[in-house]
């Protein structure tokens, strides 16, 4: 073998540069863990970005949207809920939309093992409420941005009246319905200890602004009792809504009362869960206020700080347009996902060992075993190296994928030498013709295969249009047998049934076809060239 | 031992070669005994193809619990408080962890601790903390998910096909290559009923990678007989031969090591099933390939098969 000469080859260079690229992909990334601007430590962290739940352990959940799961509106779910899980921290939570048979669902992947926290979290609507209630004998004014008459209509119905520009307009409302009065949600509850009950949405989620999460804080307010804040940041709207809402109270002891002589107590709710009541004071009939808090008390610090953040997320990522169901759960312990990454490096290691014996015992010749063996090991470098450059998350099926490819480069590289040693009188490159047909073929039809599950639109459409090319090459050439027509009516017929059926990429071995693809392209691209031409050199 | 060294494939090759015709019957009676075991396992109830909870829906759910129990005492549990047909086997170190896989309805966490704590047949002392994992899917989704798998199959087939027909132009070299291919499927599946390796996206996965594998021997086989000019017909089948079979054990070998690794460090899995598969799927490659296509090769090239005759006849129009 001429090193020199092999040193001159291009094709020699390409598969030296991607393999450097490789390693540094590989290699452990300086990580600055403490963020103080200096890179401190070789940190294997910074890789188990692109590791899968399958490796690190995590959760896999399947939501649909309840009522209306259009795509619109299952992205929409699926942005308030990652604004959700982000703010509450959830490490590596991703969500994304799938179309899954014709039928829009959210995909959620984190690293979370315990997947009932994750369904709790997204099983809640989010849907935050300040109330205050209002009670009437026979009749009674009500003003916000207009002076409203709400009378007992009997039978426990009220009515509630506007006189806007002279128009009368009256809606009846029976317990538990309600209304809108000039943007601001009016709720009859019914009777309250021989009065009339209303109920006035002072704020919603669409009021608050942001959360002031700098400011919330768990302060200790006696042995054993402590309590949250957490600032609200709402709305001008909602600001002017509470003044006018208060003026419609009588005071007693610097606080707002009903007209029974009871406090007109504001009552903070989430997802119909009393959250917190208090007094007001009259304060709120002059000024406005603009920053409301949440205060939550309980006994344990730790407890509160986790109620706080799950509060504090659900608010900043607002309500859900509708709530979700989960369809399917998928966990994975990270015990086992450790047991994954053993047996799969394993096993890619003793599959190499295992092809350089099978080419020994073959051949009966050591010289060839190095190159075909380092040859696979390059291309599983060079797949792991892309996987870690963030091209996509390295899950079981992607090392499937990956077996699948050096498997098929193994097999290639038998090909190549098979038909480099044909005693002929053929060239060297004639040979390779011959060689390369078949690694052609035999690539085109895998990565054929695989494209259904990327995408079986296209496939659909490429089996349609092959079966058109047929039929018209039939028509126009000669040469065509019959079975030119036969072979394009057939795949008209299943590219056209194909066409009725709602089809949608396989998410769950989309990864095992990404990498077979990339693998065999990497393969022919790269280090199938650069083979051939070291077995070129060992030859002459 | 000295036997096993004697035995000259060469040699071995030639005495088949001399009645090479008539071991087509190998691929034909192992199409058939496939066709036979899948028949009899969808006639049969309980012993068709076994699909994944991913297929079916349902919900599996693993407790930390101490072995002494008996599992069908489990499923009579789960029966008696009104989830029929499910499945417990004991997994883990110790068999320290049952496993149930239970079929649609969903099972919630609550119900899975109510179920073996409250029951009329055997109270188990479990609480939500026993419940090492719960995974649950949706009959409806996964409905959905079987018509997208098998007509990921069927597409995946078709371009196949198509690739390998505009390749070789030829319809009888195509369709043997086809047929060998499809052959190695159907044994494939037939196996996984047999040994109840369930259809899972692993599964399905290990299936499409067959279609590629399968058809590798095939292209190789059938570009040296037709596209090689030099040597007789039996010469080339023969370099053929030592070309796909070396490919074929490559990837046996890799395949089973596989099997191995990942039942010893992680027990049954993704990576078994693959493996097991595709095990079963190249092995069985070799006699579709090497007495099946190359036998009708041979008689092609011999002369004696012309389909497009009969094609002819079929075709009034053309």
């Amino acid at each position: 073998m001429e090193m020199k000469k092999l040193a001159k080859e291009w094709r020699i260079w390409v598969l030296a540069i991607v393999l450097i690229l490789s390693f540094v992909s590989l290699s452990p990334q300086p990580v600055d863990s403490d963020s103080d601007g200096t890179w401190d430590t070789y940190d294997l962290e910074g890789m188990n970005g692109s590791l899968g739940i399958d490796f690190t352990g995590g959760s896999q959940l399947i939501l649909r949207v309840q009522n209306n799961d259009s795509r619109e509106m299952t992205q929409k779910v699926a942005e308030t809920l990652q604004s959700r899980l982000d703010n509450l921290g959830f490490s590596g939570a991703s969500l994304s939309t799938r179309n899954i048979g014709g039928e829009w669902r959210i995909s959620l992947t984190t690293a979370e093992t315990d997947p009932a926290r994750v369904e709790e979290l997204i099983a809640q609507e989010g849907a935050f409420e300040a109330t205050m209630p209002f009670i009437f004998r026979d009749s009674a004014n009500f003003t916000l941005d207009e002076t409203y008459r709400l009378e007992e209509s009997g039978n426990s119905t009220i009515s509630i009246s506007s006189f806007e520009e002279g128009d009368t307009e009256t809606v009846s409302l029976s317990p538990s319905n309600a209304t809108e009065l000039g943007g601001t949600r009016l709720t009859y509850l019914g009777d309250y200890k021989g009065y009339s009950m209303v109920e006035v949405t002072v704020y919603d989620n669409t009021d608050i602004e942001s959360v002031d999460t700098a400011n919330s804080v768990v302060r200790q307010t006696g042995t054993n009792s402590n309590q949250a804040v957490i600032p609200l940041i709402v709305s001008q709207e909602s600001q002017d809504r509470i003044k006018q809402t208060a003026n419609n109270f009588q005071v007693s002891a610097g606080s707002l009362v009903m007209s029974n002589g009871e406090n007109a107590n504001l009552t903070i709710y989430i997802d119909d869960e009393k959250i917190r009541e208090f007094t007001v004071s009259s304060d709120f009939q002059r000024g406005s206020i603009s920053q409301p808090t949440i205060n939550l008390n309980g006994q344990d610090a730790g407890e509160l700080r986790q109620r706080m953040n799950n509060v504090q997320g659900l608010l900043q990522s607002g309500r859900l347009p509708e709530p979700v169901s989960v369809v399917s759960t998928q966990q994975i312990s990270s015990s086992i996902g450790s047991q994954f990454a053993l047996a799969s490096s394993l096993s890619i290691l003793g599959s190499l060992i295992a092809v350089g014996i099978i080419i020994f015992i073959r051949y009966r010749n050591p010289k060839l075993v190095f190159p075909i063996v380092f040859t696979g090991a390059s291309e599983v470098f060079i797949l792991l190296g892309l996987w870690f450059t963030n091209f996509a998350t390295l899950t079981l099926s992607a090392v499937a994928g990956i077996i699948a490819a050096v498997g098929t480069g193994v097999d290639d590289q038998i090909i190549i030498t098979d038909e480099s040693e044909t005693e002929s009188i053929k060239g060297w490159k004639d040979k390779m013709k011959t060689a390369f047909f078949v690694i052609f073929t035999s690539a085109a039809s895998t990565i054929g295969a695989m494209t259904p599950i990327l995408s079986p639109r296209l496939s659909t459409m490429m089996v349609g249009a092959a079966g058109l090319g047929l039929l018209g090459y039939s028509y126009y050439s000669s040469k065509a047998g019959n079975h030119y027509i036969a072979v394009g009516t057939v795949a008209l017929i299943i590219s056209a049934v194909a066409y009725t059926v709602p089809l949608s990429p396989l998410q769950q071995i989309q990864e095992f076809a990404t990498t077979t693809i990339v693998g065999i392209m990497v393969g022919i691209a790269v280090t199938r060239p650069a083979f051939a031409k070291i077995l070129e050199n060992m030859q002459q | 031992m000295g036997n096993f060294a004697s035995v000259n494939p060469k040699n071995l090759f030639n005495n088949v070669y001399e009645d090479y015709d008539r071991y087509v019957y190998v691929p034909v009676i192992l199409v058939f005994l496939s066709v036979v075991v899948l028949l009899a396992g969808y006639l049969t109830p309980g012993s068709a193809l076994n699909l994944g909870q991913d297929f079916t829906g349902g919900t599996t759910i693993k407790y930390q619990l101490p072995a002494d129990y008996d599992t069908n005492q489990i499923n009579q549990i789960f029966s008696s408080q009104g989830y029929p047909g499910s499945n417990a086997i004991t997994v883990g170190e110790n068999q320290s962890i049952l496993q149930v896989t239970v079929p649609p309805p969903e099972v919630n966490r609550t119900e899975a601790v109510s179920i073996l704590s409250d029951n009329s047949i055997r109270t188990f002392d479990v609480s939500s903390d026993d419940i090492l994992s719960r995974n649950f899917s949706e009959k409806e989704l996964g409905d959905r998910l079987l018509t997208l798998a098998v007509w990921t199959f069927v597409l995946a087939f078709s371009i196949m096909s198509l690739v390998i027909f505009i390749s070789f132009r030829d319809l009888i070299p195509s369709l043997a290559v086809i047929f060998a291919a499809s052959a190695d499927i159907l044994f494939a599946v037939a196996a996984m009923s047999l040994l109840k390796i369930p259809l899972t996206p692993g599964s399905l996965s290990a299936l499409l990678m067959l279609i590629g594998y399968s058809v590798d021997t095939d292209i190789v086989l059938s570009s040296r007989v037709l596209k090689q000019k030099k040597g007789s017909i039996k010469d080339r089948i023969w370099s053929s031969t030592k070309t796909g079979v070396t490919m074929s054990a490559g990837g046996i070998v890799g395949f089973v090591l596989l099997y191995s690794i990942s039942m010893l460090t992680v027990g049954p899995s993704t990576l078994s099933e693959v493996s097991s598969v595709m095990v079963i799927g190249l092995l069985a490659d070799i006699p579709f390939t090497w007495f099946g296509n190359a036998v009708i090769l041979k008689k092609y090239v011999e002369g004696d098969i012309e389909l497009d005759k009969y094609l002819k006849k079929v075709m009034v129009w053309k």
